[in-house]
């Protein structure tokens, strides 16, 4: 269980400030397209009996390529590129899932394995954590301007085309690495319901960022708490919370 | 007069038909010129052209003499798109926030940023909202946080797309008198696309009027026609 939280809360700083970029850019599905991506790249790294893990990664940031090479093709319609590559990744995974021999294996990428997670598995997810939160802090002033506005960016001298590249790898490292322990189908929202919430009561986009966080390692802890003292898988259990206080805070939000 | 754009025989078409024909035309230092049409003239085409978002099939565009497909100094240019205010309302940022991050090109720490951010929203009178979060301000105040946010930058040139889209009345014109005396008592050259044909007249130097794909530069008295022409048969 120390080992789970201790993932869960390294995820929740990530996840959340990758979300955060996500959902000002009008991405707020590419969680979901990367994720069922590295779920075709667990499928392959499972067919060839190598750690699905690194499989997973590939997939996810070729994917993750594709999306911003169409997104730059056609900007005006860039929930195309997204519904096209998470298509590609649905087939394949569907495909591949049926010459994986061990299906509990591959079931455990669905909704995540964080109570159960290896020590190997423990190192990767720090060892990317420490590198995506050292990114986005080196990024943090471009990163706005770009969600901000790109073409507005690019005139005050930022290298957009850079900064969208070396963000869509961040995005898809923490995608595939999160999938293997939220599970691919929870990680999406993971991404956005924390920010949407930190949007809520924050007062400037520092603030959102650091509530996104605030609010990623309650669902977190919560849900992680929760499925150890009930029979609750912990995925579905995190995001239901998070749903919920979100729920809670557009009623007090309303009210007030 | 220095020469800060010069706009040279630019012919553009998206198919068969042309949009732009051999338009040309200079903003020199100290201008204060508007570009009027109405929908569909090719006043956003023009906008990209000049912003090398899409190239031309014919002619060239010089920044400050040199070709645009070589020029670096795109931080000299201060531009503010059409819909900045309505991307605004759903961005998570204070004024102050919004204001500072015009001045990424500036070599400057966060401190000294924040000081020249604050000029320029105390100047366009908005320093009072800076801990405000910007979607909840007003068109007209969301516009003033822009033009403080571009103008920190110190641009040789502001370039303004459709400035007061979501801007009532009222708002308009003060922001229209302020660009005015921006122009008239800080000499900051001001290039504005808009189809405001009354306040471009009012309060830029020189018009010019985009149609069927061409560019005339008009007189009092053809401004005067147009706009009675216009209230005749809006």
């Amino acid at each position: 269980m120390q080992k789970a939280f201790l993932v869960g809360m390294t995820l929740s700083v990530i996840i959340p400030m990758i979300g955060l970029v996500v959902v000002l850019k009008r991405l707020s599905m590419i969680g979901d397209a990367l994720s069922h991506s590295s779920l075709s790249g667990v499928a392959m790294g499972l067919i060839f009996g190598a750690n699905p893990i690194f499989f997973a990664i590939l997939a996810s940031v070729i994917s993750a390529l594709l999306i911003e090479a169409i997104r730059r093709k056609l900007p005006k319609y860039q929930e195309v590129s997204i519904a096209v590559v998470m298509s590609l990744g649905v087939g394949l995974a569907g495909v591949l899932s049926g010459f994986v021999k061990s299906t509990t294996d591959f079931n455990s990428f669905l909704f995540g394995s964080i109570v159960s997670i290896p020590d190997f598995e423990v190192k990767l997810v720090l060892g990317v954590s420490f590198f995506v939160i050292l990114a986005f802090l080196f990024l943090y002033r471009e990163l706005f301007l770009v969600s901000f506005d790109e073409q507005q960016a690019k005139m005050a001298g930022v290298n957009v085309y850079l900064v969208n590249f070396i963000f869509t790898i961040l995005t898809a490292v923490t995608v595939s690495v999160a999938s293997r322990t939220v599970g691919a189908l929870i990680v999406s929202s993971l991404m956005v319901i924390p920010v949407i919430c930190a949007m809520q009561v924050a007062k400037s986009f520092r603030q959102t960022l650091l509530f996104s966080i605030f609010f990623a390692a309650i669902f977190m802890s919560a849900g992680l708490l929760m499925s150890f003292y009930l029979p609750l898988k912990p995925g579905g259990t995190i995001v239901l919370i998070a749903v919920l206080v979100l729920v809670m805070l557009f009623f007090i939000k309303r009210k007030s | 007069m220095e020469k800060i754009i010069e706009v040279l025989g630019l012919s553009f078409s998206y198919t068969d038909e042309e949009i732009l024909k051999n338009v040309s035309f200079t903003v020199s230092k100290g201008d204060f010129l508007s570009i009027i049409g109405s929908n569909g003239a090719g006043k956003s085409t023009l906008l990209k052209l000049l912003l090398n978002i899409i190239k031309p099939q014919r002619g060239a565009i010089l920044y400050f003499g040199e070709d645009i497909e070589k020029f670096k100094g795109w931080q000299k240019i201060g531009y503010v798109p059409q819909n900045a205010i309505l991307n605004l309302d759903s961005f998570p940022a204070t004024v102050l926030e919004i204001a500072t991050s015009g001045l990424y090109s500036q070599k400057i720490g966060m401190k000294e940023r924040k000081k020249i951010a604050r000029e320029y929203l105390s100047k366009l009178g908005v320093l009072d909202l800076e801990k405000s979060l910007i979607g909840k301000l007003s068109g007209g105040q969301k516009q003033r946080v822009m033009l403080a946010r571009t103008l920190a930058a110190n641009p040789e040139i502001l370039i303004l797309d459709e400035p007061m889209a979501g801007v009532d009345q009222e708002a308009s014109q003060n922001l229209y008198g302020l660009l005015k005396d921006l122009n008239e008592k800080e000499n900051l050259t001001i290039l504005m696309v808009t189809h405001d044909l009354l306040r471009a007249s009012n309060f830029s130097k020189r018009v010019l009027c985009l149609e069927e794909g061409s560019l005339v530069e008009l007189d009092r008295k053809q401004i005067e026609h147009e706009l009675f022409h216009k209230h005749k048969h809006p």
